[in-house]
Parts: C-alpha cells; sequence; structure tokens
C-alpha cells in the first residue's frame, strides 16, 4: 500500500518537474539551458519509474485530497506510462541536440528553453489526466508553446504558418470545448472514470462526441484536416519539428482515445470507427504522394507524418469490441512509440543536412554532401522504420496491425497497411538512394563546402534512430507487462 | 422560454458565426476576432447552464462552471494576444512596416 | 483576365456559402442536442457547498478556482505564461528594430497626463479591493490582475508615466511569480499534509489570499506585456496632430 502511494506521487510530480524547470529557466536567462536540460533528465528519471510502478496495475491520485468530480483525479495506466516515457526520451534527447543548435544565450535560446519544458509538463498532464477540462487547459497550453516554439525560426514564412495553425488549433480548441460545455450539462460531471459509468448514447453525447473528434482530429491532423501542418513542420526549427511530429500530434491523439474509447464508447460506434478508418488510409495515400513528389527535405517528412498518423486512425475499427481488440491496442501504442522516436530523429538529420549544405532541396543532396555517417545512418534507420521493415519498431507495430486485421477478418485493412508500406518505401528510398550516392566523389568532382555539425548533433539524431531500431526488439517484454496490469480502455 | 434557454440559443448562434468567421474570412485579423466570438459563444452555452433555479431557497449557480468560464476567458485572451503578435509580426516581416490589418 | 477572376470570385463566394450553411447545420445540431437534455444534471453544486467549509474562503467561485481545481488554475496561467515568454521577447528573436524602453521626445497632452496621474493610482486600488473582496464575493487574482493590467495600459499612453519593463531577472520573476505561487503551494502542501496542493486546512484562506497575490501581479504584468508587444512604441496619440 505504501509503495503503491509512493509511486502514485509520481504523477504529480511528473508535472510539477518540467513546469518548474521552465519557470526557472525563464528567469535566469542565459545559463537557464542548464537547468532546463536537468529538468529534462529528472523527467526522464521520473518516467522510467512510472513504466516501472505501472506495471502492478494502474495509477491514481486524487490532487488536494478532493475526491472526483470535485477535485481533478491524475491516472496512469500502462499505456500513458509509454507514452510518457517517450515523451522524456525524445524532449531529452532533442533537448541535447538543441544544445548545440541554437546559440548559448542568445535570444531565441533563452525563450526556446521555457517553452520546451512548458511543452513537456503540458504532454505529461495530458497523458495523465482525468478530467475532461484539465484536458482542454493542457491542450492550450501544448498548443500556443508549439506555436510559440515555430516561430523560432523567425522568418516569415515560419510566423505565416504558425498563424495558420493558431487559427486551426483555436477553432478545434473551441469545438472541443463546446463538447465538453454539452457533455457537462447533460451529466454534471467531468471525471473521466465517472462518466465512463454513466455515459450512454443520448443526442447530447452524439453531438459532444462529433464535435470534440472534430476539434482533436484538426489538431491531430488527420486527413483531410492536415492542411496546416506540412508549412508548420516544415518551417519550424529542426528539433521543434521533431518535437512536433513526434509528440504534439499523439498528445491529442491520446485524448482522442480516451475519449471514444472510455468515455463514451456506446456513442462511438463501428460506423464512425470505419469512417476514421477511411480518413486513415486516404491520409496515407495523400501523405505518401505528396511526400514523393516534395522538393525539400523537411517538407517530405513532414507529409509522411501526414501518412503514418494515418495508420493510427485505421486500427480504430479493430478498437471496437472485438476478438482483435487487445493486439489492435498494442499496435496502437507501438505504432506511436515507434513513429515518435523514427520521425524525430529524421527531423534532427534533416536539420543536420540543412545546417551542412545551406539547404535542404533533395535533389541536389548527394552523398558527400552529409555532414557525417551519424547522419546518413540516423536517416537510414529512421527511414527503415517508417517502412516498416524488421528489426525496427516500425515492423513490430505493422506485424500487430496485420495480424489484427487478419484476426478481424478486416482484409482492406490488411491490404492498405501493405501498400502504405509500399508508398512510404517510395519516398524513403528517395531520400536514402541520394544519401547513398557517392558517384559524383568517385567522379572525382570536389566536395561541395559544408559548414560544421556538432557530434552532439550527429549523435542525437543516431541515438533517437537506435531506439526506433531497438524497439523492434523489445516489444514483448515492453507490451506484455501492460496487459497484465489491466488496461483502462479493454473493459 | 426562459432565461436559460435565450441564453443557449444565442451562445450557441454565437458559435455557429464565429465558426464561419474563423473559416471564411479573409483579413488574418478577423479570423481571430471570429474565433474570440466562438469562444464567446461557448461560455454563454456553460455558464447557461450553470443556472439553478430553486437549490435550498437561494438561487445561486453552478460554481463549477462558473470557474470553468474564467479559465476559457484567460485561455482564449492569451490565444488572441499571441495571435495578434503574430499578425503584427507578419505584417513587419512582410512590409517592414507595422500596419494595421485594413 | 477579367474572366479568370470572375470565376475565381464565384468559387470562393461558393465556398462560403457551402461553408455558411454547414455553420448553420452546426448550429441547428447544437440546438437539438441542447434542447434534448429536458432534465439537466445539477452540476456539482451540492458537492462544492458540501466541501467549501473546508476550503479556506466563502465565496464558491474562488474555492473552486483556487482549491478544489488548483490545478487547472495554474495550468492556466501556464498558458499565460507561454503568451508572455512568447510575445514579450520576440521582438528580440525576429531581429525587428523596436525600440521599447526609448521614450520619444513627442509632446503630449496635458488631459491625458492628469487623467493617467488621477486615474491610475485609482485603479491599482480598485485592484486590490477586488483581489481581497474575492475570498467573500465576486472577485478575485485575475479580475484584480486585469484592472491592474488596464491601469499600466492607460499609463503607457502617457511618456511620462509610461511603465519600464527592462528585461531583467525581477521583470522574468514577476511574470513567473503565479505559477510558480501554485507550483510551491502544491509541493509545501506535499510536505505539510502528505497530499499534493492539499492546503492544510486551518490556514488555507492564509495560502489562498498569498497564492492570489502572486497570481495578481504575473497576470497584471503578463497582459501588459503582451499588450506592449503589439503597441508599437513611437505611435502615441499626439496632440498636435
Amino acid at each position: 500500500m505504501n509503495a503503491a502511494a509512493g509511486a502514485s506521487l509520481l504523477l504529480p510530480l511528473l508535472v510539477s518537474v518540467p513546469l518548474l524547470g521552465g519557470l526557472a529557466s525563464f528567469v535566469l536567462g542565459g545559463r537557464g539551458r542548464w537547468v532546463a536540460v536537468g529538468a529534462l533528465a529528472l523527467n526522464a528519471i521520473l518516467a522510467a519509474l512510472l513504466l516501472a510502478a505501472t506495471r502492478a496495475g494502474p495509477l491514481g491520485y486524487a490532487l488536494g485530497d478532493w475526491p472526483a468530480p470535485l477535485g481533478i483525479t491524475l491516472g496512469a495506466d500502462g499505456m500513458a506510462a509509454l507514452f510518457v516515457a517517450v515523451s522524456a526520451l525524445v524532449t531529452l534527447v532533442a533537448g541535447t541536440y538543441s544544445l548545440a543548435y541554437f546559440a548559448g544565450g542568445s535570444a531565441t535560446d533563452r525563450v526556446f528553453w521555457p517553452l520546451w519544458c512548458l511543452l513537456l509538463a503540458a504532454l505529461n498532464t495530458l497523458f495523465i489526466t482525468r478530467d475532461l477540462f484539465n484536458a482542454y487547459v493542457g491542450i492550450e497550453v501544448l498548443g500556443l508553446s508549439a506555436i510559440a516554439l515555430v516561430t523560432l525560426a523567425g522568418d516569415a514564412g515560419a510566423v505565416r504558418a504558425a498563424l495558420r495553425y493558431l487559427l486551426v488549433s483555436l477553432v478545434g480548441s473551441l469545438c472541443y470545448l463546446m463538447g465538453v460545455a454539452l457533455i457537462y450539462r447533460a451529466h454534471g460531471v467531468l471525471d473521466v472514470g465517472a462518466l465512463a459509468g454513466i455515459s450512454g448514447a443520448t443526442p447530447p453525447e452524439q453531438v459532444a462526441l462529433a464535435l470534440m473528434s472534430a476539434g482533436l482530429l484538426l489538431k491531430t491532423a488527420l486527413f483531410p484536416l492536415h492542411f496546416w501542418l506540412p508549412e508548420a513542420h516544415a518551417s519550424a526549427p529542426a528539433p521543434v519539428s521533431a518535437a512536433l511530429s513526434a509528440l504534439v500530434l499523439k498528445g491529442t491523439f491520446f485524448v482522442l482515445l480516451r475519449l471514444w474509447f472510455e468515455v463514451l464508447p456506446a456513442t462511438a460506434g463501428p460506423a464512425a470507427a470505419t469512417t476514421e478508418a477511411v480518413l486513415g488510409a486516404a491520409a496515407i495515400a495523400w501523405g505518401s504522394f505528396m511526400a514523393a513528389r516534395a522538393p525539400r527535405l523537411k517538407r517530405l517528412v513532414a507529409y509522411s507524418t501526414v501518412a503514418q498518423i494515418g495508420y493510427l486512425f485505421l486500427l480504430f475499427p479493430l478498437l471496437e469490441a472485438g476478438p482483435a481488440q487487445a493486439a489492435a491496442l498494442d499496435a496502437v501504442v507501438y505504432f506511436v512509440l515507434a513513429h515518435a522516436c523514427a520521425k524525430a530523429a529524421m527531423f534532427l538529420a534533416a536539420g543536420n543536412v540543412q545546417s551542412a549544405a545551406g539547404h535542404d532541396r533533395i535533389d541536389d543532396l548527394r552523398g558527400d554532401a552529409l555532414p557525417g555517417a551519424g547522419t546518413q545512418f540516423a536517416l537510414a534507420f529512421a527511414g527503415i522504420s517508417l517502412i516498416g521493415l524488421p528489426p525496427t519498431g516500425g515492423f513490430a507495430a505493422k506485424w500487430m496491425l496485420l495480424q489484427g486485421a487478419a484476426e478481424a477478418g478486416a482484409w482492406w485493412l490488411f491490404a492498405v497497411a501493405l501498400g502504405g508500406a509500399l508508398l512510404a518505401a517510395v519516398y524513403v528510398f528517395r531520400v536514402l538512394a541520394r544519401s547513398f550516392d557517392l558517384t559524383s566523389m568517385l567522379a572525382g568532382r570536389a566536395a561541395p563546402r559544408l559548414a560544421r555539425v556538432s557530434a552532439c548533433r550527429e549523435w542525437s539524431a543516431l541515438v533517437l534512430a537506435l531506439a526506433s531500431l531497438a524497439l523492434g526488439l523489445v516489444a514483448g517484454p515492453l507490451l506484455s507487462g501492460i496487459h497484465g496490469a489491466g488496461f483502462a480502455l479493454i473493459r | 422560454m426562459n432565461g436559460t434557454t435565450i441564453f443557449t440559443v444565442c451562445g450557441i448562434l454565437l458559435f455557429a458565426i464565429g465558426l464561419y468567421g474563423a473559416l471564411a474570412a479573409r483579413p488574418l485579423l478577423r479570423r481571430i476576432l471570429a474565433a474570440n466570438i466562438m469562444g464567446n459563444g461557448v461560455f454563454m452555452v456553460l455558464v447557461a447552464g450553470a443556472y439553478l433555479p430553486a437549490d435550498g431557497g437561494a438561487a445561486t449557480g453552478d460554481p463549477v462552471a462558473h470557474a470553468l468560464v474564467l479559465t476559457g476567458i484567460v485561455v482564449a485572451v492569451s490565444a488572441t494576444a499571441l495571435g495578434l503578435q503574430l499578425v503584427c509580426r507578419l505584417h513587419e516581416l512582410a512590409s517592414g512596416d507595422r500596419e494595421p490589418d485594413p | 483576365m477579367d474572366l479568370a477572376d470572375g470565376n475565381d470570385e464565384r468559387a470562393a463566394r461558393a465556398v462560403r456559402v457551402v461553408l455558411a450553411l454547414g455553420c448553420g447545420v452546426v448550429a441547428a445540431v447544437l440546438g437539438w442536442a441542447l434542447a434534448a437534455d429536458g432534465s439537466s444534471a445539477a452540476g456539482l453544486a451540492t458537492e462544492v457547498r458540501a466541501a467549501l467549509p473546508r476550503s479556506g474562503v466563502e465565496h464558491p467561485v474562488t474555492a473552486v478556482l483556487l482549491n478544489f481545481r488548483a490545478f487547472d488554475t495554474m495550468l492556466e496561467l501556464a498558458v499565460l505564461l507561454v503568451v508572455a515568454i512568447a510575445t514579450g521577447a520576440t521582438a528580440a528573436v525576429g531581429q525587428i528594430e523596436t525600440r521599447p524602453d526609448e521614450m520619444p521626445a513627442a509632446p503630449s497632452s496635458p488631459l491625458l497626463e492628469s487623467l493617467v496621474h488621477d486615474l491610475v493610482p485609482f485603479a491599482i486600488l480598485v485592484g486590490a479591493y477586488l483581489l481581497w473582496v474575492g475570498a467573500y464575493a465576486p472577485g478575485g487574482a485575475f479580475q484584480a490582475g486585469a484592472m491592474i493590467a488596464a491601469a499600466g495600459v492607460l499609463a503607457h499612453f502617457s511618456p511620462r508615466f509610461r511603465p519600464q519593463v527592462p528585461d531583467r531577472w525581477p521583470t522574468r520573476g514577476i511574470l513567473v511569480l503565479g505559477t510558480a505561487a501554485f507550483a510551491f503551494a502544491a509541493l509545501a502542501a506535499l510536505a505539510l499534509t502528505g497530499v499534493y496542493f492539499a492546503y492544510p486546512v486551518a490556514r488555507a484562506g492564509a495560502w489562498i489570499l498569498a497564492i492570489e497575490s502572486a497570481a495578481t501581479a504575473s497576470v497584471a504584468a503578463a497582459l501588459y506585456v503582451t499588450f506592449r508587444a503589439i503597441m508599437p512604441a513611437d505611435r502615441l496619440p499626439d496632440a498636435q496632430r
């Protein structure tokens, strides 16, 4: 009992530590970056402890000792713990990358670190909150800090992309809030656990689900509501793009999952789930097509995100009660983990390429124009994970998806997943072929003059790419502990 | 047609009008203001539902709904402020001069 | 050329009509949903009233904001802080030429000067009252902060009384004070009562007042800094124009 009480203390600490780190780094100004990195490291330790603690069962914490529904409760099951862990990993490694990316003490640097820490605090809040309105405030902190981080690139294109992102974010949040208003007026409680017991399929709930889903899908960039993403993710500084694609989208996705399968399961029927899957398939097709045509590397990676988000929604019909529910849940979790590591690695590597060559036009990319072997291998491993080749995490996720689709007899999902892998291969190999192309060097042509990219940046990209590789090897042990502990989604 | 219904209907109308403005208007400033109006609509719907006619004699409102709206107002103001600042910055970067939106 | 423009215009208008119809459908659907909840639940009013004596204040909304759902309020202050960080500093980040602390030697109206001289202290006093009365009646940190920020905005227009906002750690400290007060109070409560954010019941009122004071300063500072970032310093009301 004491151990469990101690472990559940991790939940409020997971929000306090990044929050206080952000506050301290803002006040300290020039030296704030070290406090921020310290907070990121401490957060990673807390996340690892949470992962270990949730193996025994879900954790809960009533803030202020006020019982729900009066107060706000925090809670984490195995799935939430994994999401918290991957956020901790990506923000820490991309944070290390940022130490070398931004000049220490510059105005950009002094704004970056507090926003980065507050972004992490918001992510952790979204993963562990059990209150619908608290999720709204978390979504706002997440969105506004992400938008502010996008503008750090400084040019007009970034500001324009950030403005579009802001408008989209505002409209989405307000649709979500209207849904919360409907639910509160219908049931009088905001707590996820309390609502799970009393929700049905009445008109207010149906409209609330539709509105909240519309808002959250807008923020998670599912086709056709993805239009704001490519500009925003491509114009942002490299570590910010990594966090945006890898983590920010998954925060709102997690809220959507809880909403569909825990808060309003009766309302979210098979028809709605199939609609999501169809949109997911369209996202995979469209995103891959645009990625194959993209002239610049960061734009290609951004469109790849549009495609990969589609896989998450492809799994929705399988998550409805049925024989494949457990496998589908595993697949969702693993897609998120693998995509986070691989996409972040790709964006960091793309940032290295852009800094070294001064541009990121794919057609002008050559084997000897890469800053180093670290970047090259990061691109390669991350790309392989995105396609879904063994032994990467992406392969494990796709394997579980295919297994689930076969179990449930949803052969069209099976076909879409395989087709998606082929399409991903098209755009990934487009980049890899260029990056491994040494013909001009062999022909004796002079190497282009490259700016120096620090080893820290190369290593950061490589570490995340290796993580996506390692995820494929530890899939069994990582997921087995979750099912024994009781996923809250499976009723 | 009591007070709750009137305010609820007004809130819904504001939400719809704001949504249209945020999606369809072209000047950026107008879209930001439309999003504000959308927000006001949501708050009105929340507060309209907070009125409790007779609960032990005194007519009090549901305090949690009021607190939610207060929080929402601060969040909306913050988002609007960021939007306005970005519009100013865009104009400065694009034309080298701070001009308000027409 | 004209034909192409005409077609574009027609296409744009068609899109707008479709959007307008869509929003009309949204309104109708919302109306249907809200009309259907005949027996709406009473909300959490009874729970709040039951727990009010233990919260440390007498006004239920303040109790909800500062005690029962303090976590929400802390994050809400974080939202304001994010925007203050992003806007207050971005002038330097984008390398846009601004002169925030330079006071132009523009003449200003004596009427404005005397108005500022008389109104601003009064506004600050009203703000302080709003902060204190929040425990018993509608009021509290946000209302007080907004009032004081309004005083700051008023003072901004008079070159003699314009607040100085140097980019040094005291200024940044005030911006951070509200969120930090919540975070530290939560941790102090953890140390004293064993539960995060559970203020000691006997002194809860004092704790809440302290947190609210810090929050007032933060809200006022954040709103003013954000206003200042949008307001160019060289464009002032010029009485001679």
